[in-house]
Formats: structure tokens, C-alpha cells, sequence
């Protein structure tokens, strides 16, 4: 059954901005010496808030990219991340635009939006305090808008200008698409693609996916859902997926950009080939807003749909990067479906977390995922989940403890799965001609 | 390469026009915008004053939980009515069908935050001196907030909720590419449904931006109509005296269905899905990429579907794109543009647009362009104005443009086995 497609789609670029480094080569380093990219916030004061810690981006160059595109000083900071992300996965992929047709060239990203001005949302807020029951008066606010907001600044905010950016600044002319499936959006983005070139729409998409969402609100409303890590104090021992003690995610931000190729293309042209997409399942829970169905119904179902699309079987995965989240429902249930979908198997199965070291970059996340299924494939390593110390009874798998490991990976399953039910897992092969 | 056909088996609209889509369709074909001055808050002050409001609508009537009414946005709120409407117009009964088979794809905006909701934590946060403190924020403001209030606003929650209220537990997306969104969301769930992963599929998309925040940010771009003395006269598409657009609200869903499905199921088909087309830029490559897909040459469409956004620029680039691609036809192939009955629906706007391509094809009637009194001569095309022009229609084509130089296509044509 394998490859029943005529057309296989390989991944030929890759491109990251994490906490753990501005390229793939660092990030890579990073994850498999087991770092963790979590700190203190310091993009606002964060001092009095229920949550204080994140994953931010660092050393990051943005004056110089908005140099380069005067039209761009107020996109958002994940916009900034994924030109560069995309400008590594070009480089890597030996892509060069001038020698494509624009027209079989396409974007299916995962972006994020961006927060609010929030200085000039506020100063119009209070200006514009309302009386007899409302809050605000929105008559005055939409007046005073005008005197602190800003058009441009405000349409940044928009996530496909993430897209229209990116579009604009390698000259792609072909499909463009752009899904926000919460924390299930890269992942989906790239199988969407993978699609798109199996049918031939084209034959080059640009993936992956983009985020920021560490600002006061962005905060404000994942500790207000109570799933976030308060292991304020220990920063870098805050994202513990798996382990017993674990308390919530850790929010973070950063791009992860891949070039999908047609196999084909991609041989002609020379170019290095990382490995090869070959399933794709998505599914709903249609169950609750963020609570995951206890079964795991829906995350078995799509494990099942991408390892029906590849053709494998339950005994030809030899890697698993899970979702997980460190929440405490998210693990129990990810154990579950992947016990459920493998039977005994599930216990010979490594699997790893690395947000536990990146934190949760929540529409990007899916996409750094599949970069390390692919460099587990290229050099036989497996990124570990850190800070796990203390077995949970219920989440018993081999999840790669604290350390990397060496073993070879022909085939891996990527999980993503987000609030409001959304389940995707990808998988990807060793190209081996 | 796929033997699979997609059928459209219902249609759930919520318009200014009304729920459902025998309201919409009447307003169109008697000329009739639903323009209206905003009535949720005042406005006298404003620039921005008319608006397509959505009269009374009562989300209880489609949601049974009432505490889920809590989490639900007026997008989400308006999504969720569509699509209860789109699966009772296509008899649609998910208890009885594999509902790992059935999934959602949907165009969804940036869901504006509740002034008052946010305004309740700026309020907690503010010192002695009435000014923010990012620190009291922290550790008041937060609390004010209503603890759910994110669970409103993540772009996925409209499909999510459409995939919890009906219990469809197959694939499920949600695009968010601007004013294309609609168009997008019909196309990729045929696709889903061509590959094989589903037989069924709500597709459409949702967006109210009338509220305060929406309105600020679009008006701050400049490019909303302030003609407000004549509300039902302001929207003028493709008309030279035009003034930009005027803002609706409103969802639209179709139900999308393998052909094999709907007819076992003896469901009533009111058109299949032939073509369908994205890209981006303004060449026309989206709209040849249809046709090429649904095997039919211009001068085998019978209408066109403008996007016809009332914005001086888009109306001239995308007359320019259609005269580019029917020029060459042997006949000027007729166009309509309803934006003018609704309002911009901007993130759900090609769904109310493809409801009235479908039943104008069901119907042979194209709706007009309202308000189209004097053509922009830069924009040269064959319009139906004035009164709803008689057709016998066998194919038609819907056109959105999104932001940047996103643009894409939908060909529809009636069902033949």
C-alpha cells in the first residue's frame, strides 16, 4: 500500500526561531542536550501576575528585518520570526525563487495572531469610561479611537498578514492558505500542504506556523483557563510533561518554517531531502471546549487515519513526539490513545516531549515537532522530555527521560492536539529513493 | 483524479436579511439592502453609523445548552444558527450516519474582544489616579475578568462548537484568510471530501465585526462608507459614487456531500461543486484554475459572482481580472455583487455571496448589484442592475478577493447525474 499516491511529497527546508535559538542548528543542539528556553517574562512587567514565566524568543534581530521592509514596523513579533525561519528553510532547501514558477509555489501556514496596541487600547478605554451598566462607552470609543489607535499597527494583528508578508517577501504566487486551529494549527497546516502537492496544486508549499501570545492578555486569559504552569520560581523545571507533579504548559513563542516538495522537484533540482510526509489524520472530538474526550476517541482515531494513509502498520513506528502539553489531562489521555492505537507496542515505542524544554509556542509548536521527528530520522537521536522525575501511574510509556538517546528512526508519529477538540497527527519517513 | 463528486445538500444563512435564506433571496431579488442604522450602541457622534445588523437574533433558539451561551461570542453564536439551519435544510440526520465521517471547515475572523470584558480588568488595574498599572493588573485586573472570557475569542471555537453541536467528529479546520475565507472553506472541504476523508462537510465561514472594537479598526483604515443619511443607498458597488464599504454580520454554512451519499439518501441537491481555485495575486490565475478544474471555458459560465467590495481599488482590479478572463467569450458574461443587501461580511463575506449564486442558478433569477446606478467606467463589465435578470443558468462562478493579492474561486454547476 505504500505510496499508493503517484505524487510523494518530501520535506526539503527547514527553519526554526525558539527560545532555544534563531536557527534549526542551535535549536537542535539545544534540544538534544536537554535545555530548557524557560525564563522569566521580561517582555512586560509580569512581577504581580498569577504566571511569570515563559518562553521567549532572545537575541532576536528585528531591526534589521524591519529595515529591510519599511512596510512592516508594526507587524507582530511572530511575523519577524517567521521571515527569518522562512529565509533558513529557503537557504537549507537551495530554494531560489527566480529559477520557480511563482504560480507552483504556495503557503499553508499555521499563523498566529498578535495582541492589541495595548497602549493605545487602554488610553482609549480610559477615555471613553461608560455609565448606567456599560464599562466602556463605545460611542466614545470608537471616536477616541482615532486619537490612539492606529489603522496599520491594528491590522498587524490580523494573522494572515503573518501569510500576506511572507507571500510578498519571497514572491509566492501560487495557493496561499492559513489555518488557526489553536494548539493543532502547524501541524495541520502542514498536512494540508502535504496534501496540496500529492494533487498536484503544486508543487512547492512553504509550512509550518508562527505565534506570540506572551503579552498581558495573552497571559491573563491561558492562567485564567488554569492551564498553565505557576512553577514561577523554578523556571526551567516549570514544563515537566509526563512526570507526576506536572501543573500546566508554559507559553512561549517562536516560527518553524518547512518547504514541502514534490519528490520529483525536489530530485531534480539536487536538493537535500529530510525526509518523507506520508500521513496525515485529522479529527474532532466533538466533546468539550477544552477538556479532551476521557477516551481518547478522537486522538486514536487521527494516529489511526495518518497510519492508515501511510500505509504502515503499528509495528513500523519506531518514534513518537507527543504533543505533550504538561497539563494534566493532556498526558493521561495522549498515554491512553497511544496504548489504545498500539497495544503492547506502546511500551517499546520512545516517546518524547520537547516542550518540555521549548515550553508550548501553541501554533508553531506542531511544526518544531516535525523538524525533530525529522532530525531524529537524520541522525538517529532522540530529543528527550526533561524534568521528568516522578513516575505518574498513569502515563507509563518510555518518554525518554532528562536525556537524548541514540536509535534509529525510520518512521514517527507527530501528536498536535488542541482546545476545542482538534486532533492531527503526521507522520514522516526516512526517503530512502 | 478523484472520482468522487461533491454535491451542495443545504444552505444555512443568518444575514441582516433574516434567518435562514428565503429572506436573503428576497431582498436580493426585489433590490432591497438591509442596511440599517446601528442600533446596539449609539452612534450619533461616530463617522460609522449604518451598519448590516442582524435584528433580533436569538442564539437560545439554536443552542440547547444555555450555559454554553456563555462562552459563545456573537460570531460563534451566529455560526452555530448557520449550520443548524444548513443541516435541517439538508435533512441531514448525524445519528444515523457515521459521524467520524462528517467534519467542519470553516472561515472564521479575528473574534473582537467585548469592550466591556476587557474594560472590566483595565478598570481593576487603574491607581488612585485612575491611570493602568501593569502591576495591579497582575494582581487585580486579572481577577475582574470573566475566567472563561479567552475561550470566546480563539479563532477555532466557531468550528468547534458547529463539530460539538452536531456531533461531527471527522476532520475539522478553520481558515483564517480574510474576506477569501468563505470561498476557501467550500473549497477545501471539497477537497477533503474528493480525497476521500469525509463524506460530509459544513463548510462556510462567520463574522460580526459590528461592535465597537471592529468598527474602530476598520474605520481607522479608512476605507469603511460614512454615507450615513441614506443607509439602504450607502453601499455601492462598482458605482461611481461609491464611498467604500459598509460592514455586516453573519454566518453561512453549506453541507457538502459525496454525490453517492446525498442520493442514497434521497437529499435534494441543489448544485454540485465543479472547480475551485486560490492564489495569490490579481492575474486571474484563481478563476482558470477553477474553470480548467470544472472542464468548462468562459463562455460556459452563465453568471458571475463578484466580490464587488465597493473599495475603489478592489472594484477596479477585480473588473479587470473578469473582463480579463471573459473577454475573449462569445458573449459578456453577466456579473452580479451582493455585498450591497448584507453588508461586507469581510472574513464570512463569500458565503452569503455563494447562498445567492446557488439559488439564483436553483431559482434561474440573477439577483442585481443594488445600488449599481452609474458603472465606475473602469469597471467594464456586463452588470445586472436594476431588476434581477431571468437565466436559464447551467454553471456558475464565485469571486473573493482577501488581503494582499489573495483571491479565489468556486464553480458551481446544476446537478446531473
Amino acid at each position: 500500500m505504500k505510496n499508493n499516491f503517484p505524487r510523494r511529497v518530501v520535506v526539503t527546508g527547514l527553519g526554526a526561531v525558539t527560545p532555544l535559538g534563531n536557527s534549526v542548528a542551535e535549536n537542535w543542539k539545544n534540544w538534544t542536550a536537554g535545555k530548557s528556553g524557560i525564563g522569566p517574562i521580561s517582555l512586560f512587567d509580569a512581577s504581580e501576575f498569577p504566571v511569570r514565566i515563559a518562553g521567549e524568543v532572545k537575541n532576536f534581530d528585528f531591526n534589521s528585518w524591519k529595515h529591510r521592509q519599511p512596510g512592516m514596523a508594526s507587524a507582530g513579533r511572530s511575523t519577524f520570526f517567521t521571515l527569518q525561519a522562512a529565509e533558513e528553510a529557503f537557504r537549507e532547501a537551495g530554494l531560489k525563487m527566480e529559477a520557480e514558477d511563482p504560480e507552483r509555489v504556495g503557503i499553508y501556514f499555521a499563523a498566529g495572531d498578535w495582541g492589541i496596541n495595548l497602549e493605545g487600547f487602554i488610553a482609549t478605554v480610559c477615555s471613553s469610561w461608560g455609565e448606567n451598566g456599560r464599562v466602556v462607552d463605545p460611542e466614545s470609543y470608537l471616536v477616541r479611537s482615532r486619537d490612539y489607535l492606529e489603522g496599520f499597527r491594528e491590522l498587524e494583528i490580523q494573522p494572515f498578514m503573518t501569510v500576506k508578508h511572507l507571500a510578498g517577501q519571497f514572491k509566492i504566487k501560487g495557493p496561499v492558505s492559513s489555518c488557526l486551529t489553536a494548539c493543532a494549527a502547524s501541524s495541520q497546516a502542514i498536512g494540508e500542504a502535504f496534501e496540496w502537492i500529492r494533487r498536484g496544486e503544486t508543487d512547492i508549499v512553504l509550512s509550518g506556523g508562527a505565534h506570540s501570545m506572551i503579552y498581558p492578555f495573552g497571559v491573563a486569559g491561558f492562567s485564567q483557563l488554569t492551564v498553565l504552569s505557576k512553577r514561577n520560581d523554578e523556571p526551567e523545571r516549570a514544563s515537566r510533561p509526563f512526570d507526576k507533579e506536572r501543573d500546566g504548559f508554559v507559553l512561549s513563542e517562536g516560527a518553524a518554517v518547512l518547504v514541502l516538495e514534490e519528490l520529483g522537484h525536489a530530485l531534480k533540482r539536487g536538493a537535500p531531502v529530510y525526509g518523507e510526509i506520508t500521513g496525515y489524520g485529522s479529527t474532532a472530538d466533538a466533546y468539550r471546549l477544552t477538556d479532551m474526550d476521557p477516551e481518547g476517541d478522537g486522538a486514536c482515531r487521527a494516529i489511526s487515519g495518518a497510519l492508515r494513509k501511510s500505509g504502515l502498520g503499528p509495528g513500523d513506528i519506531d518514534y513518537i513526539n507527543a504533543h505533550g502539553t504538561a497539563t494534566f489531562v493532556n498526558d493521561t489521555i495522549e498515554t491512553l490513545a497511544i496504548k489504545k492505537v498500539f497495544g503492547e507496542r506502546a511500551y517499546e515505542i520512545p516517546v518524547s516531549s520537547i516542550k518540555s524544554m521549548l515550553g508550548h509556542t501553541i501554533a508553531a509548536a506542531g511544526a518544531t515537532e516535525v523538524i525533530a521527528c525529522l532530525l531524529a530520522i537524520r541522525d538517529g537521536i532522540l530529543p528527550p522530555t526533561i524534568n521528568y522525575e516522578e513516575p505518574d501511574p498513569a502515563c507509563d510509556l518510555d518518554y525518554v527521560p532528562n536525556e537524548a538517546r541514540s536509535g534509529k528512526v525510520d518512521a514517527a508519529l507527530s501528536n498536535s492536539f488542541g482546545f476545542g477538540g482538534q486532533n492531527i497527527c503526521l507522520l514522516v519517513e526516512r526517503y530512502e529513493g | 483524479m478523484s472520482g468522487r463528486r461533491v454535491v451542495i445538500t443545504g444552505i444555512g444563512t443568518v444575514s441582516a436579511c433574516g434567518l435562514g435564506y428565503e429572506p436573503l433571496w428576497q431582498a436580493a431579488v426585489k433590490g432591497e439592502s438591509a442596511i440599517r442604522p446601528l442600533s446596539e450602541f449609539s452612534t450619533n457622534g461616530s463617522p460609522v453609523r449604518v451598519g448590516g445588523e442582524i435584528p433580533d437574533f436569538e442564539a437560545a433558539d439554536f443552542v440547547k445548552e444555555r450555559k454554553s451561551l456563555k462562552v459563545m461570542s456573537r460570531d460563534i453564536r451566529l455560526a452555530v444558527a448557520a449550520s443548524t439551519l444548513a443541516v435541517r435544510d439538508a435533512g441531514l440526520v448525524v445519528e444515523s450516519m457515521d459521524a467520524t465521517r462528517a467534519g467542519v471547515t470553516l472561515g472564521a475572523p479575528l473574534i473582537n474582544n467585548e469592550l466591556d470584558e476587557l474594560g472590566l480588568g483595565i478598570r481593576g488595574a487603574l491607581d488612585s489616579e485612575k491611570r493602568f498599572q501593569i502591576k495591579r493588573f497582575g494582581r487585580e485586573g486579572i481577577r475582574a475578568l470573566y475566567p472563561l472570557w479567552l475561550l470566546k475569542y480563539l479563532p477555532n471555537m466557531p468550528a468547534c462548537h458547529i463539530s460539538m453541536t452536531h456531533r461531527l467528529k471527522g476532520p475539522n479546520n478553520t481558515l483564517m484568510t480574510s474576506s477569501t475565507g468563505g470561498l476557501q472553506a467550500i473549497g477545501e472541504a471539497f477537497r477533503t471530501i474528493q480525497r476521500d476523508d469525509a463524506d460530509v462537510m459544513l463548510a462556510g465561514a462567520t463574522d460580526s465585526k459590528l461592535n465597537p472594537v471592529g468598527l474602530a479598526r476598520l474605520h481607522l483604515l479608512g476605507i469603511l462608507s460614512t454615507n450615513g443619511h441614506e443607509p439602504r443607498r450607502a453601499y455601492r458597488p462598482f458605482d461611481r459614487r461609491r464611498d467604500g464599504m459598509v460592514v455586516g454580520e453573519g454566518a453561512g454554512i453549506f453541507v457538502l456531500e459525496e454525490q453517492g451519499h446525498a442520493s442514497r439518501r434521497g437529499a435534494r441537491i441543489y448544485g454540485e461543486i465543479l472547480g475551485y481555485g486560490t492564489n495569490f495575486n490579481r492575474e486571474g490565475q484563481s478563476v482558470k484554475k477553477a474553470l480548467e478544474e470544472a472542464g468548462r471555458g468562459a463562455d460556459e459560465i452563465d453568471f458571475v459572482h463578484a466580490h464587488g467590495s465597493g473599495v475603489r481599488e478592489e472594484d477596479i482590479s477585480e473588473a479587470k481580472l473578469i473582463a480579463g478572463i471573459f473577454q475573449n467569450s462569445s458573449r459578456r458574461v453577466p456579473v452580479t455583487a451582493t455585498k450591497s443587501v448584507t453588508g461586507h461580511l469581510i472574513d464570512a463575506s463569500g458565503m452569503t455571496e455563494a447562498s445567492l449564486a446557488l439559488l439564483a442558478l436553483d431559482r434561474n433569477l440573477i439577483p442585481p448589484v443594488v445600488n449599481l446606478e452609474e458603472p465606475d467606467p473602469e469597471c467594464d463589465l456586463n452588470f445586472v442592475t436594476g431588476a434581477p435578470r431571468p437565466v436559464a443558468a447551467r454553471t456558475f462562478l464565485v469571486h473573493g478577493m482577501g488581503l494582499g493579492e489573495q483571491s479565489a474561486a468556486v464553480v458551481v454547476g446544476r446537478h446531473e447525474k
